[in-house]
């Protein structure tokens, strides 16, 4: 499904660089979901753009499904990240000038399916995360793990086959990350779903089938 | 693009930021409305001017027609005799006065009954065979009858059999009236609504026409090429025809509004250009900030799968929507400007040049649409730069990063410094380089685009000159705003720019009112010699609506005690080198005993040195010279020296120019000739008016009374002093720069809107820093009176720009649009008084407009602050 082959990212600024990641491989198969650890700085958000077509690695390459990102150009790669790979941030996961219905219809609006289809497949995934009843907020009206709930709901809708979430549960309290995880991995038991989740919470770690540790952007470990 | 998305992302977001939309909506509305206004006004100064020359051309496909002293009768069978030619009927119009109605006229029309039925396509309302009621035919044939347009005969009171008395410069006559007409919906009502039909031949004898016509309507066999018929009439019209023979479609001799409009017409243009410059810039602005403030919103949609060009396209769409509703807004501002401020300043125009009512300023369902279109594109053009910015924001950077400017701005970026130094070299060449058409047009346009892209620059570099003295007087306050205006230029650059902007329009618009002003009123003061001013129906002043006199008549004059010389002034604006200059023709002898022309010339061979104005003068009486204006020299490239040809009916009369004269009286020169010439060569004894200079010890009021007595009866004479004439010369030219100040008023208001908006945007961008200053132990009135200071500091350094842009787009409007346009070498006038209080006034007005988004900055909670990201 995805696979990463001695995978770097470096960034200049002012003349300095900055070695982002650094020869990264790995696997990720249908069904199973990933978690990335390490301390900050230490590449995961980095790693989970060039997994999901958001920036383009320096060297080395990622195939999804068969394909090398890197020979996509941008329009191609846009509409890949729209139909197969959906992305969880860890803040400002949702336009606030959007309803959480809007916002889950938003990546299938863009891809050109009529309002009526959309909005009916938004309330559907909405009430997979158990949200229909706030299909007509904004995310201001919302509460944070509502919110998360919302996005997570949005990568859903266009019924991507991998998942990407950088910290979803950063900014939730214990009991409502933990509602998300759950969420999170129940996405995954029909085996088609892979999802590849950052987290610096060890706890959170646990729900993964694997857990690839990461330190100035190498992988340091790797724990089933 | 979606209308979900679009409600979504572009219309909550617009009414979530509702102020700042409001200004770059105000801005474009206007743009929109200066420029609307202007089109309104033009179009209607336009329409009177069609109305008058061409009111009764409609049904003809050529009109045969040469200058203003008309055409032989004899031709009429020449062209009747054309193959290809169904009928051809003569035409003789001229605004004559109602007797029993003083201060009334009607417009005489003279047609020949036999040839209209022949042509039964007249429209236009004079159609005497459909719309007409002809109660005697045989009585209007043979000379006695006149047909009267409805109104005329409604406010009149006259009936079929009733009589009518006219008079005209062939004295009075007496018509019974024969019928009546009346006026299709649609035909210029002002004009057809006075007209009066009558036989050509006694049209003739009533306006002292002799054996001419002023046009010949030809109407063609269905199928023929209007081209090639106006080719064949004029082969056969060679031998005998006036040399400035036209022929062509009707409305071919109509002034074009350039003619007309002249000066004004430049000011108004380059009003309405800046004025939506300024619309850009606002919407520009407020796109910008949008993009800027939207970095993360960008990254989501673009990690969800917007394309480039969707993302794009939201940006685009958002102006257009700003844009629509400032051009809506402007639409009808502008509507209201013009139908109720304007209608005096376009009928002012039009009086001056027509001796018809005038016409309506209108907006019409075009006109509007053509605003909605201008709003729409501007706004797209504004936003296009940041739009593209948007779509080009790397996905993952827009996502991590917040919504701070990603980039520290540099002193000067590269692609603005190359396009500062591209656009400045591009005035350069529009300015001393060839003379193109249109030169001074672009060289404003690349002067300002100049100084756009150089502003930011400029202005750090003057924050920078300024900081010291910030620190020196203000403190902390002073030192905070110094230093934010040295690090994020860009950001200050607009309000500044704005007001740059805003006041180089002042600038320039009072420059050159200024400069035109002084040039025109020095040159009456000078010129329009005399003690007493002799016309009939209306005082002449540039010309049209009044009626012309027997130039015989001054010999009259001359014999009534207390007048020392009387000069006949006739003038006549006639067709020559592909457009219609002016001629005034004057009685030299005497004109040489009471002019203070300034007339430059050299003598008969062309050189040496200048010579004084009497002998130059004894030239123009021979007949065999002429003198012209600066601006006939300078449009035409005529000089001292060379010899111009006019047309006349018998030949072209060649004329050495013996000298120049300044001159305001036509956009398109005159010439300056004996009057004697025009009596015998072209067969014209009228006279407009008379220039009469009293005796010593004589008075007005003296000599007013018996001037009256010896020609007035019958003629409607109208008797102006001297000093009152220039009063009303004085007003007339003050009503024309009235739109001046009407400019100056919208460009004032942009340039506040400017500030505003961009202070606004400015302090909205900084909440995070100042809720940190303040945390930081900054108290309110510090925070507030950096702000303020920074406007202050913008306006003063704005103010600074604008004034120097101005006077350099003053002196390129002066020196090369209007030159070019009317050949008018206005002196250049900077008028420091009035500037220096603008200037003031733009950095008060900028240290106002920082004190509201300077409180609600400081009202703003910390924590609300603080937690912005
Ligand atoms: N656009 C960029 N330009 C320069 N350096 C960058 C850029 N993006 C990331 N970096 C650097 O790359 C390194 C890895 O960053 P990354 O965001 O992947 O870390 P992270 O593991 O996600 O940290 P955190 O847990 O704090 O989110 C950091 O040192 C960061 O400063
Ligand atoms: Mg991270």
């Amino acid at each position: 499904m995805l696979e990463v082959r001695d995978v770097g990212k470096t960034y200049r600024e002012g003349g300095r660089e900055v070695h982002a990641v650094r020869g990264v491989s790995l696997r990720v198969e249908p069904g199973e979901m990933v978690v990335l650890l390490g301390r900050s700085g230490s590449g995961k958000s980095t790693l989970l753009h060039l997994l999901g077509g958001l920036d383009r690695p320096s060297s080395g390459s990622v195939l999804f499904e068969g394909r090398d990102l890197a020979s996509l150009h941008d329009d191609a790669l846009t509409r890949l990240r729209r139909d197969r790979i959906g992305h969880v941030f860890q803040f400002f996961n949702l336009l606030p000038t959007l309803t959480a219905a809007e916002n889950v219809a938003l990546p299938i609006l863009l891809g050109g399916t009529s309002d009526r289809v959309a909005t009916a497949r938004a309330r559907a995934a909405l009430d997979e995360v158990g949200l229909a009843d706030r299909a007509d907020h904004f995310p201001e009206e919302m509460s944070g793990g509502e919110q998360q709930r919302t996005a997570i709901a949005r990568a859903l809708a266009v019924r991507p086959s991998l998942l990407l979430a950088d910290e979803p549960t950063g900014n939730l309290d214990t009991d409502t990350g933990r509602e998300v995880l759950g969420l999170l991995r129940g996405l995954t038991a029909d085996g088609t779903r892979s999802i590849v989740m950052v987290t610096h919470d060890e706890q959170a770690a646990l729900v993964g089938d694997r857990r690839i540790r990461l330190k100035d952007g190498r992988i340091e470990r790797e724990e089933r | 693009m979606n209308p979900a998305l679009v409600r979504g992302l572009v219309l909550r977001w617009t009414l979530r930021h509702r102020l700042r939309a409001a200004l770059g909506i105000a801005a474009v509305a206007l743009g929109v409305a200066a420029y609307l206004a202007s089109a309104a006004v033009a179009r209607s100064v336009m329409l009177t001017g069609t109305a008058a020359t061409s009111a009764l051309a409609g049904g003809a496909d050529l009109v045969v027609a040469a200058d203003e002293t008309g055409l032989p009768t004899a031709l009429l069978g020449d062209v009747r005799g054309v193959p290809g030619v169904t009928a051809a009927a003569p035409l003789v119009t001229s605004w004559v006065r109602i007797a029993s109605m003083p201060g009334r006229r009607a417009m005489v029309v003279g047609i020949d009954p036999l040839a209209e039925t022949r042509m039964r396509r007249r429209a236009g309302g004079v159609d005497p065979s459909k719309n007409a009621a002809v109660a005697d035919p045989v009585a209007f044939a043979m000379g006695g009858g006149a047909i009267v347009a409805m109104p005329l005969a409604e406010e009149l009171g006259l009936a079929v059999g009733g009589v009518l008395h006219l008079q005209g410069a062939g004295g009075g006559r007496s018509f019974t009236v024969a019928g009546t007409f009346d006026i299709p919906g649609d035909a210029p009502r002002g004009n057809a609504g006075r007209v009066v039909l009558v036989s050509v031949g006694a049209a003739r004898l009533l306006l002292a026409r002799g054996d001419r016509v002023d046009r010949i309507d030809v109407t063609l066999d269905s199928g023929r090429d209007p081209g090639a018929a106006a080719d064949a009439i004029r082969a056969a019209l060679a031998p005998k025809a006036p040399p400035s023979l036209l022929v062509g479609p009707p409305g071919m001799a109509d002034p074009s509004t350039g003619d007309v409009l002249g000066a004004v017409d430049v000011g108004l243009k380059l009003g309405a250009v800046v004025a939506l410059l300024v619309g850009v810039f606002l919407i520009h602005h407020t796109v910008s900030i949008g993009v800027t403030e939207r970095r993360r919103e960008v990254g989501i949609l673009r990690a969800l799968g917007a394309t480039r060009g969707q993302v794009l396209l939201v940006f685009c769409v958002e102006a257009v929507v700003l844009g629509l509703i400032g051009a809506a807004l402007g639409i009808g501002l502008g509507w209201a400007v013009a139908t109720t401020s304007l209608q005096g300043v376009a009928s002012t125009i039009s009086g001056t040049y027509f001796p018809s009512e005038p016409a309506p300023v209108e907006v019409s369902a075009l006109l509007a649409l053509s605003g909605l279109a201008v709003g729409a594109f501007v706004a797209l053009v504004a936003a296009f730069v940041p739009a593209r910015r948007a779509a080009g924001e790397a996905p993952n950077d827009a996502v991590r990063r917040g919504p701070e400017e990603s980039v520290r701005g540099r002193l000067m970026p590269a692609p603005r410094a190359a396009a500062a130094l591209v656009f400045a070299v591009a005035t350069a060449f529009f300015v001393w380089g060839p003379d193109i058409r249109l030169r001074g047009y672009y060289a404003i346009f690349s002067l300002l685009v100049a100084f756009v892209a150089s502003a930011p620059t400029m202005l750090v570099l003057g924050a920078r000159a300024i900081a010291p003295l910030l620190r020196l007087v203000a403190g902390v306050p002073g030192e905070l705003a110094a230093e934010e205006l040295a690090r994020r230029p860009a950001r200050a650059a607009l309000p500044a720019a704005a007001l740059a902007f805003g006041l180089a329009l002042v600038v320039e618009t009072l420059g050159i009112v200024e400069s035109l002003s002084k040039g025109t009123i020095e040159w009456m003061e000078e010129n329009v010699a005399g003690d007493l001013f002799v016309s009939s129906g209306r005082t002449v002043l540039a010309g049209g609506g009044h009626t012309p006199l027997e130039a015989s008549l001054a010999g009259t004059l001359r014999s009534v005690p207390g007048v020392e010389t009387v000069v006949a002034v006739r003038t006549l604006r006639i067709p020559w080198n592909g457009t219609r200059v002016f001629i005034l023709a004057l009685d030299i002898p005497q004109f040489r005993r009471m002019t203070h022309l300034h007339v430059s010339g050299s003598d008969a061979a062309g050189a040496g040195g200048l010579r004084p104005r009497d002998a130059i003068l004894a030239d123009v009486e021979t007949g065999a010279a002429c003198l012209i204006s600066e601006n006939f020299s300078a449009l035409h490239g005529t000089q001292i020296g060379d010899t111009i040809e006019l047309p006349s009916s018998d030949g072209r009369i060649p004329l050495r120019v013996a000298g120049t004269f300044p001159d305001y009286s036509w956009p398109r020169g005159t010439v300056l000739m004996s009057r004697r010439v025009v009596e015998e060569r072209m067969r014209d004894g009228l006279a407009d008016q008379f220039s009469v200079m009293l005796a010593p010890g004589a008075t007005f009021s003296d000599v007013a009374p018996r001037v009256e007595a010896a020609v007035g009866t019958g003629r409607e004479l109208v008797v102006t002093s001297g000093p009152e004439f220039r009063a009303a010369a004085r007003a007339l030219l003050s009503d024309f720069f009235r739109l001046g100040y009407a400019q100056v008023a919208v460009s004032l208001s942009v340039a506040f809107l400017g500030v505003f908006n961009g202070l606004w945007i400015a302090v909205v961008l900084r909440r995070r820093e100042i809720g940190l200053l303040r945390a930081a132990g900054a108290t309110r009135g510090q925070v507030v009176g950096s702000i303020v200071m920074q406007a202050a500091c913008l306006g003063a350094v704005g103010a600074t720009f604008g004034l120097l842009g101005g006077i350099a787009v003053e002196w390129i409007a002066l020196r090369r649009v209007l030159v070019a346009d009317t050949g008018w070498y206005a002196q250049f006038v900077v008028p420091w008084g009035p500037l220096s209080i603008v200037v003031v006034l733009g950095v008060i007005a900028s240290a106002l407009a920082g004190i509201i988004p300077a409180r609600a900055a400081v009202r703003t909670e910390l924590r609300d602050a603080l937690s912005y990201e």
